[in-house]
C-alpha cells in the first residue's frame, strides 16, 4: 500500500519554484534598479563635465 | 648599519623573535591569560549546572565539555591576541620589518598556541580535582595538543582578518566555529575515546582526521597569510 | 545598451525548456515510488538543488584563488555571485530535505551527514556575507573573502568527513537515500541534475552581469566625490 504523501511533494514543489522564482525576480529588480543608478550618476557626470 | 643587520632576518629567528615578543608581553601584564583561565572557569561551573554533571552522565560528556570551554577561551584568545596587535599599531612595525611576511603568522599561531596550551594544562587538573576523574592519559593529552593546533592555525587566520572589521569580536567566532568544525567533532570523539579506554584502532581514524586537518589548514594558511597582511 | 547578449537570451530558453522537460519526466515519466509516495519526487530537484550549492562553493573558492593570484576584480564578482546563487539554492536543498524526511521518517530533521554538511556550508556561506560586510576597503574586502572561500571550501570535506564517522558509531533510524534507483529514476535524476548545473550557469552569469554593473556604478560614483 503506496502511502499517501501528496501534501508533502506539492509542499516540496512550491519550495522549489517560488524559491527560484523569487531569486530570480529578485535579480531583475536589482539589475533595474542599478541601470537607474547608472543612468543617474551618469547624468550627474555629465552635469559637472567629467562625462564618462 | 653594517650589510649584515640589512639582510632579511631568517624565517625561523624572526618567528622566534615574535613568539618571545607576546609571551614575555604577556608575562608582564598576564591580562590575556588571566581573562581566557577565568573565562574557563566561568563555563565549567555554567556546564555543571546547565549539565547536572552527576558521577553517571559526567563520563560520557566530559569530553565535550572540556573541548566546548577550550574553544570559547580559544576564541577570547585569538580575538584579544590580534586586537592588541592591531590597536597598539604592533602590525604595522611588523609589516615594516625587513622579514619573510609567513613569520607573523607562525608567530602569532605559535603564541596562540602557548596560551591555549596553558589554560588547558590549569583546567585539566581542576577538572580532575572537581569531579574527581584522572584526565591525565597520555591519549587525551595528544587529542588536546592536535586539537588545538588545528583550531589555532585556522584561528590566527581569520582573526587577523576579523579584526579589520568594526564587528571584529562577533565576527571572529562566525567565521571560526563553521570552518573548524572537524576539529571539534574529532578532537571531542578522540579525547572521550581515550577516556573511556577504546582501543587504538577505534580512535585512529579521529587521530587521523585531525592530523589531515592540521597539516591541510597550517599549509593553506602559510600560503594565503601574505594576501591578508599586504597592504 | 546594457541588454542581455545573445548567448546568454539563448542560455536563459535553453535552461526554462531543460526544467520543464525535467519537471515533466519528475511528474509523468518517473514512476512512483512504492514505500514513500509521492513526496519522494522531491528527491530529483532537492539532491539537485544541493548540488548547485556545492558547485557554488567550488566555483567561489576558485575564483578566490585566482583574483588571489591575478588581482582582477573581475574573479572577485564572479566569487560574490557564485556565492549567493549558492546560498540560495543550498536553502532549497536543506528545506525540501526537511520535507521530505518529514512524512517518512516523522521528524523535520535527519543528522545525515550529507544534510549536516550543506546546513554547515550554508552557514559558512552566510559568515561570508558578514565578513564582506565588516569591511570596508573594497580591495581588502576581496582579498579576505577570497581567503575565506578558499578555507571554507576546503573545511567542506572534512565536516563531512568526522560527521559521517561520528554516525557510523552512532547509527540512528536514516538509511541512506540512494535507494536502488529503477532506470526511469535514474535517468530522471541524471537529467535533473544536468538541467539544473545548466540552471546554475545561467543563472550564474545574470549575477555576474549585476556585480560588474554595479561595480561601474561604484567606479562612476568615486569619479563623482573626487
Amino acid at each position: 500500500m503506496v502511502p499517501d504523501t501528496r501534501t508533502y511533494m506539492i509542499a516540496g514543489y512550491v519550495v522549489i519554484f517560488s524559491g527560484m522564482a523569487v531569486y530570480v525576480l529578485s535579480l531583475m529588480w536589482r539589475w533595474r534598479r542599478r541601470l537607474a543608478e547608472l543612468a543617474q550618476v551618469e547624468e550627474e557626470l555629465r552635469e559637472i563635465g567629467k562625462a564618462p | 648599519m653594517s650589510a649584515a643587520s640589512r639582510e632579511r632576518t631568517s624565517l625561523w629567528r624572526a618567528t622566534r623573535a615574535i613568539v618571545w615578543k607576546d609571551l614575555t608581553a604577556e608575562l608582564r601584564s598576564r591580562e590575556l591569560l588571566s581573562a581566557m583561565l577565568v573565562f574557563a572557569l566561568l563555563v565549567i561551573l555554567s556546564f555543571n549546572f546547565a549539565l547536572d554533571l552527576d558521577p553517571k552522565t559526567r563520563g560520557s560528556v566530559t569530553s565535550g565539555v572540556l573541548w566546548v570551554t577550550f574553544i570559547f577561551a580559544g576564541t577570547l584568545g585569538l580575538n584579544r591576541s590580534m586586537a592588541v596587535e592591531k590597536d597598539r599599531g604592533c602590525l604595522d612595525g611588523l609589516l615594516l620589518a625587513p622579514m619573510d611576511r609567513s613569520a607573523i603568522y607562525f608567530g602569532k599561531s605559535v603564541a596562540n598556541l602557548a596560551f591555549m596550551l596553558i589554560v588547558e594544562a590549569v583546567v585539566l587538573p581542576l577538572y580532575s580535582l572537581l569531579y574527581n576523574v584522572n584526565l591525565f592519559r597520555p591519549g587525551l593529552l595528544l587529542m588536546i595538543l592536535l586539537g588545538s593546533v588545528g583550531y589555532v592555525a585556522v584561528g590566527t587566520l581569520l582573526s587577523s582578518m576579523a579584526v579589520q572589521a568594526r564587528t571584529r569580536d562577533m565576527l571572529l567566532p562566525i567565521l571560526l566555529f563553521p570552518v573548524t568544525l572537524p576539529v571539534l567533532i574529532a578532537a571531542v570523539k578522540g579525547s572521550a575515546g581515550f577516556l573511556s579506554g577504546l582501543p587504538l584502532t577505534d580512535i585512529q581514524p579521529w587521530i587521523n582526521l585531525l592530523l589531515v586537518y592540521d597539516v591541510i589548514f597550517v599549509a593553506i594558511a602559510f600560503i594565503v597569510f601574505d594576501y591578508v597582511v599586504e597592504e | 545598451m546594457h541588454k542581455a547578449p545573445k548567448a546568454l537570451r539563448l542560455l536563459d530558453g535553453v535552461s526554462v525548456l531543460l526544467l520543464v522537460v525535467a519537471t515533466g519526466m519528475v511528474f509523468l515519466y518517473a514512476p512512483v515510488e512504492r514505500t514513500m509516495g509521492l513526496v519522494q519526487k522531491v528527491f530529483y530537484f532537492h539532491v539537485s538543488a544541493n548540488w548547485i550549492g556545492m558547485l557554488g562553493f567550488l566555483v567561489a573558492a576558485v575564483a578566490g584563488g585566482i583574483y588571489l593570484a591575478r588581482g582582477n576584480r573581475f574573479w572577485d564578482v564572479l566569487e560574490v555571485a557564485a556565492v549567493e546563487i549558492g546560498l540560495v539554492f543550498s536553502l532549497i536543498g536543506i528545506v525540501t530535505g526537511s520535507i521530505w524526511a518529514r512524512p517518512i521518517w516523522n521528524t523535520w530533521w535527519t543528522w545525515d551527514p550529507r544534510l549536516v554538511t550543506v546546513a554547515v556550508m550554508e552557514l559558512i556561506y552566510i559568515a561570508y556575507f558578514m565578513l564582506r560586510q565588516g569591511i570596508e576597503d573594497p580591495e581588502r574586502r576581496a582579498r579576505y573573502a577570497a581567503v575565506y572561500a578558499i578555507v571554507g571550501f576546503l573545511s567542506v570535506p572534512l565536516t563531512f568527513l568526522s560527521i559521517r564517522f561520528y554516525r557510523s558509531i552512532h547509527p540512528v533510524v536514516i538509511t541512506s537515500s540512494s535507494a536502488q534507483l529503477s532506470p526511469k529514476m535514474f535517468q530522471t535524476f541524471m537529467f535533473s541534475l544536468f538541467t539544473f548545473t545548466v540552471l546554475f550557469v545561467d543563472l550564474l552569469w545574470h549575477r555576474l552581469r549585476l556585480g560588474l554593473l554595479s561595480e561601474q556604478v561604484e567606479r562612476l560614483r568615486m569619479k563623482l566625490s573626487e
